[in-house]
């Protein structure tokens, strides 16, 4: 395996480990890109990230910065800086930090599975989405120049148990979602909350493209809910990435195929196709699929 | 996507093995198919693949004699057309939205497909009654080894291997029995087998004798 030379994926802040994962006094290896990194753990708690060298030492050292309950690293020299999430500040959010799930898929397929929400009814059946009520209402999809984002906004489904709280008090509901790429590998979402209609809950996903085709999913959130246990949080969170997981290992094919032709979108896509005009227009190479040349 | 794929028929599978309302991944030439089977006993062979956002439709599910996708449960009918997309229940889905499938037919207990664009190349127009399902065998080894092994005669399976019509192979008759061998190639490195028989014995015993010996023949080949 070889770093990738994109300057494009190269510029990232890219998440590499979860705060808590690696033990005063260890390291622990994995990559980014294609390129081998060791974080290491000094006894006093503080981490360090290099390059693992051709010789299994360390290289270069690269930058770590912790937020959001994740420890983030950048391979280039101008990565482009991830926003501010004011929600995981708020004192009487709970703060929850998912760890991780590993993933044989390309990373922006895991984004656009993170946008849609067509699926709910099938892969989170009874969950998120149920066979009564299958329909992607209108929303609006746009591209905040400014802040060089993705927003999709006025999205709305009907969900027999959108949340730990929601379930546990059998109540079905329709669901606001607001979603927000704020980088090609983090995307979040905000939804509403269970009984409170002012404030939403702030779900994250950060992704770690070890290769174009392996993945670490990291998915910390801050929610309003003062009912669930955190056991509970993590495990409703890893019970819907589990599912999504069946699929985003068996599409194909895995890179991400920018030709419009290649698949078939509907109007419930429209966050898909703007995602992907996105990555085309700046450039991504690294996980998309290159055309042979007719 | 070009397809160039050689004009040929391979097997993809005993049509024993292909249960009604069911969808099972196959691959050959490294190309993955999804072969399913209506309520009603029709047999499709497809490319695996939705046209959607391709989730591989072999993860789909069957009702009736349609498939749905398990993504986002897009509805497929037989002749490949989409039927229904769940997102927009009041749209009717262009024809446009369709499948890619290829031809098949069953010769001797055994589902054959070609992935050729244009198939020309000619099947027996008529089956042959009486051919019972023995097993397949998916071994870790290019086809050209079984080919080499089973024409050396060596083995359990013994002498008297013919080819037949599509690069497949026949035994027999021998005492009435008769074996046929139809061989997938998977990828450089795997193939499948898929053996049925046909004879006066057709008691279940002699076909598990025959199946058993696969096994052993498997042995045999991945170490020939």
């Amino acid at each position: 395996m070889s770093v990738t030379d994109d300057p494009v994926a190269l510029n990232q802040w890219i998440a590499c480990a979860y705060v808590g994962q690696v033990t005063p006094g260890k390291s622990y290896d994995t990559a980014m890109l294609g390129q081998a990194i060791r974080i290491s753990c000094a006894l006093d708690g503080t981490c360090t990230c290099h390059e693992i060298g051709d010789d299994g030492g360390p290289g270069r050292q690269l930058p770590l910065s912790q937020r959001f309950e994740i420890l983030f690293t950048t391979l280039g020299d101008t990565p482009r800086q991830l926003p501010d999430i004011p929600e995981f500040a708020e004192a009487d959010r709970r703060v929850a930090n998912c760890a991780s799930v590993g993933l044989h898929a390309s990373p922006f397929r895991i984004v656009e599975n993170f946008l849609d929400m067509a699926h709910f009814c099938f892969v989170h059946k009874d969950i998120l989405g149920s066979m009564e009520k299958t329909e992607v209402f209108t929303y609006k999809t746009e591209h905040r120049k400014d802040v060089d984002e993705i927003w999709a906004t006025d999205c709305a489904f009907f969900q027999p148990a959108a949340s730990t709280s929601a379930a546990e008090k059998g109540g079905g509901q329709v669901t606001y979602y607001k979603y927000r790429v704020m980088s090609p590998f983090s995307v979040m979402l905000y939804k509403t909350v269970y009984g409170n209609a002012e404030r939403d809950d702030a779900i994250c996903l950060f992704i770690q493209p070890k290769s174009e085709t392996e993945c670490i999913a990291y998915m910390p959130m801050a929610i309003l809910d003062d009912q669930s246990t955190m056991t509970q949080i993590i495990d409703f969170q890893q019970t819907i990435f589990l599912q999504d997981r069946i699929i985003l290992e068996n599409q194909r094919p895995v890179l991400l195929p920018l030709t419009p032709s290649a698949e078939i979108p509907t109007k419930a896509d429209v966050s898909s196709i703007a995602f992907r005009r996105w990555l085309k227009g700046m450039g991504m190479r690294f996980g998309i699929l290159q055309e042979q040349a007719a | 996507m070009q397809n160039s794929h050689p004009d040929r028929w391979v097997p993809v599978g005993l049509e024993a093995q292909f249960m009604p309302a069911s969808s099972h991944p196959v691959v050959v030439d490294g190309f993955g198919l999804a072969v399913w089977r209506g309520e009603n006993g029709a047999i499709q062979v497809w490319e695996d693949r939705c046209p959607h956002r391709g989730m591989r439709l072999s993860f789909g599910f069957v009702e009736g004699n349609s498939l749905t996708c398990l993504y986002h449960g897009w509805n497929y009918r037989q002749n490949g057309q989409c039927s229904s997309i769940p997102a927009h229940p009041d749209l009717d889905p262009p024809g446009t939205i369709c499948t890619k499938s290829f031809v098949t037919r069953c010769h001797r207990g055994t589902v054959f497909a070609n992935l050729a664009p244009e198939p020309v190349s000619g099947f027996p127009s008529v089956d042959e009654a009486g051919w019972m399902p023995v097993r397949s065998v998916y071994l870790n080894v290019p086809e050209k080894r079984v080919r080499e092994y089973i024409l050396a005669g060596q083995g359990t399976l013994g002498p008297g291997f013919t080819q037949t019509e599509f690069d497949n192979y026949e035994s027999g008759p021998d005492a009435g029995d008769r074996t046929a061998i139809a061989i997938q190639p998977i990828d450089d490195n795997h193939c499948a087998i898929h053996v049925t028989r046909s004879g006066r014995d057709t008691d279940i015993y002699a076909s598990l004798k025959l199946a058993r010996r696969l096994v052993r023949a498997r042995r045999e080949i991945e170490a020939f």
